[in-house]
């Protein structure tokens, strides 16, 4: 499924950039995460506890920088599964500067597997906007700036 | 007593019992009502043994991929995890199942697991055994298995296509199977029709049964004994153990099955023994029991689905006075990834060549085709629903297109009441109906006429208001003979069931059957027939509960399935109280010092029929011929056990390979249903304003149960045509696997259900009666032929079974679009 959307974020391009380009600071902002293992500078893992029809469900996630253009562009792959369920990512960020703030916009592929398929595909797109929004939030706040739509 | 029936010209004579009657026939109260009620049943989960384990499975997220490792290392150490088990374990410790698919498909290798590559989402490619099942499935998160997927095919059609990925390397194709069926001169028939009536496409969707308790087992693998003990619910135990027996080598004689209380099956649990296998190679591992109790999404997702069918290009030849010759298709099965129960399918629909009507020529042209779903099993009205709906939609397509009355058609075409014994032209034998006199009763319960009425006046109105019929067959006691017809080497043929009724020493009546019933009432039919030969009340009869192979009342064929306790299992009941009927009438009259002929059983004695004040209880039958037995004249005592096995067989001879005919089944129960329905112009909704049920199924044992399962089934098939359907992605993902998305009907979407009856005893069983309780696919006919019937002239036929408001409402659309319509009609 292809999820799509952009937003304003009030912080400088370079300052969100310095967060989600370091897989160590992108952990942080990640909701409902813990126990991050960092890789190398291109890949890291975590664990994630998604709230679900099913009831909170672990999911181990290994994700991978795959490509970047310094403060324009990070393109970020991820592999989860939880038992039968396998969620698998690829997710496209382009900043441009806006003002004092940085113009965000994004394109996802996410693929649900198993159950999470039946469950949660028809919701995937808000879902899935909701989580790149809460990652952008604390992006900013990470960055030292506030942040608004 | 018994008399001899007339001999047909088809089976040789049978004797059927006059002695039926007293409680046979009545609504006697269910005798297991009293504990289910109470939820003093004992399902699978109910059950406990010593030590046991408690089982997860993990499955592929994939429907296509291959497995490149599993590490089961980080599972294996937390404490509490007894033991796992992967597909790679499984390659090397069972045997791929025997297939009942000739070559090339009979290579196919299937295992209790996915071994080597995974071919449907959900299949099992691992398992955890854990002290809980709570732990077995957070464990079970802990096993890596690595993946490379593979292109996906869920096109049943598409799969066959050379450039289709191939989802077993071994047979070389996704054909499980392919043959034609031809029978009469079809392409005469064509050829020398007024009218010939050309449809495109039908589709028979996916869909399944939602029995209340999903499968499960508890399984111990004795390290002592050898012997493996199945403790399931598992519909069809035997065929079980043929699968299993020779996958992890284990003899008959080494597998103990049982059951209590079964909450549903409808053919969909017989196909469990893949599990079966996986929970005993993991007690054996583990050494101990091990208990697993499948999750709604997994039975919904994996454990078996009915099967889907398409039919494209048929044809059919019509006489200018309504005369329907037969019809051609070409019929697309799709089997799924697995060909667990397939490809028996693509034979049991012959059982029903031409439905209910006298269609001479036939040609189907079938193939069983594999996909990367999950595997089908058989689903109430297993096969035959989906070729009956298709003759179903036919018979009412070509009334529409040359302008006949769909009910004065169906009463031309309809298979005659004088007619019975009717010989279908692939050598089946229709035992009895009155389909014409069923169809008058279907139509007087929805008033049909003022359902007339009220279409015309709503036509004024902008309301759309729509009435179908549907007549089905169910038919009931296989001749597993058939299997033949799909591979001549198979070693099956005929079938049976086995009962043992007994006297015990109290004076107590005991009988065991070797069904394994999952509601259907075994435990109070089976009384009946018993109290109406010995001579005694129902409540006098003890019927132990489930099913219990080591009470020895089972033969290779025994469960329950296929519309057939009525005859086969009650057939074996009432033989094995025969057989203790001659026993204590043997030692009562030794007893009182008459002759046997002076003997008649009455009320649980023995007793002189012109003298009744001469009499002796059973308890003193019983405590002479265990306890007192020197009393007895040594021939006497010699010759009688009080403990009467026997084993019912139907008259079935082996089915003809070459042409493809013969005697596929004993018993024809019929059912037609009316229904007025209501299409909403907007939004395409389906309102059911009026449903008509009509069944017949023999002589009745007890009019309650059948009504129940008149209900039921008729429940499951309204489902079906508005609510149920799986539906895949392209990725072979199931998109609907819980009850958030799949929708069972429940009582709110079941309408008032009007029944009627006819009876028209089978001359061909011992008591008359016939198998029933599939008559599923009459919703689905009939639904789909109210639905068509409200809609605007021109627009598409309706083509599926499956009419969801979208549906329905692009059929409502069609009209304006003036497309193709799915069908057209040459005349000469």
């Amino acid at each position: 499924m292809i999820v799509s959307g952009s937003r304003t974020v009030a912080a400088p391009r370079d300052a969100l950039w310095a967060v989600l380009s370091d897989p160590a600071r992108l952990a942080e902002t990640l909701p409902g995460v813990g126990d991050v293992s960092i890789e190398d500078e291109h890949r890291f893992s975590a664990v994630a506890h998604p709230v679900t029809a099913l009831g909170a469900t672990r999911v181990a996630m290994d994700f991978e920088i795959v490509e970047q253009r310094p403060s324009e562009h990070v393109r970020i792959s991820g592999l989860g599964s939880a038992g039968e369920n396998q969620l698998q990512l690829t997710v496209a960020l382009d900043l441009a500067a806006d003002g004092e703030g940085t113009a965000v916009s994004w394109s996802a592929d996410v693929q649900l597997r198993g159950v999470w398929r039946s469950l949660l595909q028809r919701g995937l797109g808000s879902l899935f906007n909701e989580q790149v929004d809460a990652v952008l939030a604390a992006g900013a706040l990470l960055s030292g700036a506030s942040n608004e739509r | 007593m018994s008399t001899p029936r007339s001999e047909t010209t088809f089976y040789p004579a049978i004797e059927q019992s006059e002695r039926l009657g007293n409680w046979s026939g009545k609504n006697v109260p269910r005798k297991e009502d009293k504990r289910l009620l109470k939820g003093q049943g004992a399902f699978v989960d109910d059950l406990w043994m010593h030590r046991q384990g408690h089982v997860h499975f993990v499955r592929s997220p994939y429907a296509h991929a291959r497995i490149t490792a599993i590490d089961v290392a980080r599972c294996e150490a937390v404490p509490g995890v007894y033991a796992t088990l992967t597909g790679e374990e499984v390659g090397e410790l069972q045997q791929p199942y025997f297939q009942m698919a000739p070559e090339p498909a009979g290579a196919m290798k299937d295992y209790c697991m996915a071994v080597g590559k995974a071919r449907y989402m959900g299949e099992p490619v691992a398992a955890v055994l854990a002290e809980s099942a709570e732990l077995a499935r957070d464990a079970a998160e802990l096993i890596e298995v690595s993946y490379e997927p593979l292109p996906v095919v869920v096109d049943g059609i598409a799969t066959i296509e050379p450039d289709a990925p191939v989802l077993h390397e071994e047979i070389g194709s996704n054909v499980g199977w392919h043959g034609t069926y031809d029978y009469g001169d079809i392409d005469w028939a064509i050829e020398n029709a007024d009218h010939v009536v050309r449809i495109d496409r039908l589709h028979f969707h996916r869909f399944s049964s939602t029995p209340l308790e999903t499968s499960g087992a508890l399984v111990n693998w004795d390290p002592g004994t050898g012997v493996v003990e199945f403790r399931t619910n598992n519909q069809m135990p035997m065929f079980a153990a043929m699968f299993i027996g020779p996958a992890i080598g284990l003899g008959i004689d080494h597998m103990q099955f049982s059951s209590q209380d079964i909450g549903g099956g409808f053919g969909i649990k017989i196909t469990s023994y893949t599990y079966l296998t996986a929970l005993a190679l993991l007690s054996r591992k583990a050494g101990r029991p091990v208990k697993w109790s499948e999750s709604r999404w997994e039975h919904l997702a994996a454990s078996a689905h009915g099967n889907e069918r398409t039919f494209l290009d048929i044809e059919v030849p019509v006489m200018n006075d309504g005369t329907i010759l037969g019809f051609k298709v070409r019929a697309f099965d799709d089997a799924g990834a697995y060909l667990r129960y397939e490809p028996l399918g693509a034979v049991i629909w012959a059982q029903v060549v031409p439905g209910n009507y006298r269609f001479k020529h036939v040609r189907v042209d079938y193939t069983e085709s594999l996909t990367n779903k999950c595997p089908v099993g058989p689903n109430r009205g297993y096969s035959r629903l989906q070729h009956l709906w298709m003759i179903e939609r036919l018979v009412d397509i070509v009334a529409n297109e040359l302008g006949f009355d769909r009910v004065a058609l169906r009463k031309l075409n309809y298979v005659q009441p004088e007619e019975f014994p009717y010989e279908t032209p692939n050598g089946c034998i229709y035992d009895s109906g009155d389909y014409p006199a069923m169809l008058d009763r279907a139509l007087e319960l929805i008033d049909y006429e003022g359902a007339l009425a009220r279409q015309r006046a709503s036509a004024r109105s902008g309301r759309r208001i729509g009435i179908g019929i549907g007549s089905t067959l169910d038919s009931g006691t296989n001749n597993f003979g058939q299997s033949r017809i799909i591979n001549s080497a198979l070693p099956f043929s005929g079938n049976g069931e086995a009962a043992i009724v007994r006297l015990d020493l109290y004076g107590e009546v005991t009988v065991t059957i070797g069904t394994s019933p999952q509601g259907q009432g075994h435990e109070t039919t089976a009384a009946q027939v018993t109290a109406d030969i010995l001579g005694m009340s129902p409540d006098q009869v003890h019927v132990a509960a489930g099913y219990n192979k080591a009470a020895n009342t089972y033969v290779g064929f025994s469960g329950t399935y296929a519309s057939q306790f009525a005859v086969t299992g009650l057939g074996a009941v009432m033989g094995a109280a025969e057989k203790l009927r001659g026993e204590i009438i043997k030692v009562g009259a030794c007893m009182l010092g008459s002759e046997e002929s002076d003997i008649e059983l009455a009320d649980g004695f023995v007793r002189l029929a012109a003298n009744p004040e001469a009499a002796i209880p059973f308890i003193g039958i019983a405590a002479t011929v265990f306890a007192n037995v020197a009393e007895l004249p040594g021939e006497l005592a010699d010759s009688v056990t009080l403990n009467c096995r026997y084993v019912y067989r139907p008259p079935f001879e082996v089915p003809d390979h070459e042409t493809k005919t013969g005697k596929l089944t004993l018993t024809y129960a019929s059912q037609v249903h009316a229904a007025v329905v209501e299409v909403d112009d907007e939004t395409g909704q389906v309102t059911i304003l009026d449903y008509a049920a009509v069944d017949e199924c023999g002589r009745k044992v007890n009019p309650m149960i059948v009504e129940g399962q008149v209900h039921g089934a008729t429940g499951h098939g309204v489902g079906a045509a508005l609510y149920e359907s799986f539906e895949y992605d392209a990725d072979g993902q199931l998109l609907n696997s819980t009850f958030a998305d799949y929708h069972a009907a429940t009582s709110l979407d079941v309408p008032h259900i009007r029944t009627g009856d006819i009876e028209c005893p089978s001359p061909f069983t011992p008591n008359g009666a016939k198998g029933m309780g599939e008559g599923g696919g009459a919703p689905l006919s009939t639904i789909a032929s109210a639905i068509e019937d409200a809609l605007p002239d021109g627009a598409h036929i309706v083509f599926d079974t499956h009419n969801n408001s979208e549906r329905v409402f692009e059929l409502l659309r069609s009209a304006a679009a003036a497309g193709p319509r799915g069908v057209e009609v040459i005349s000469r």
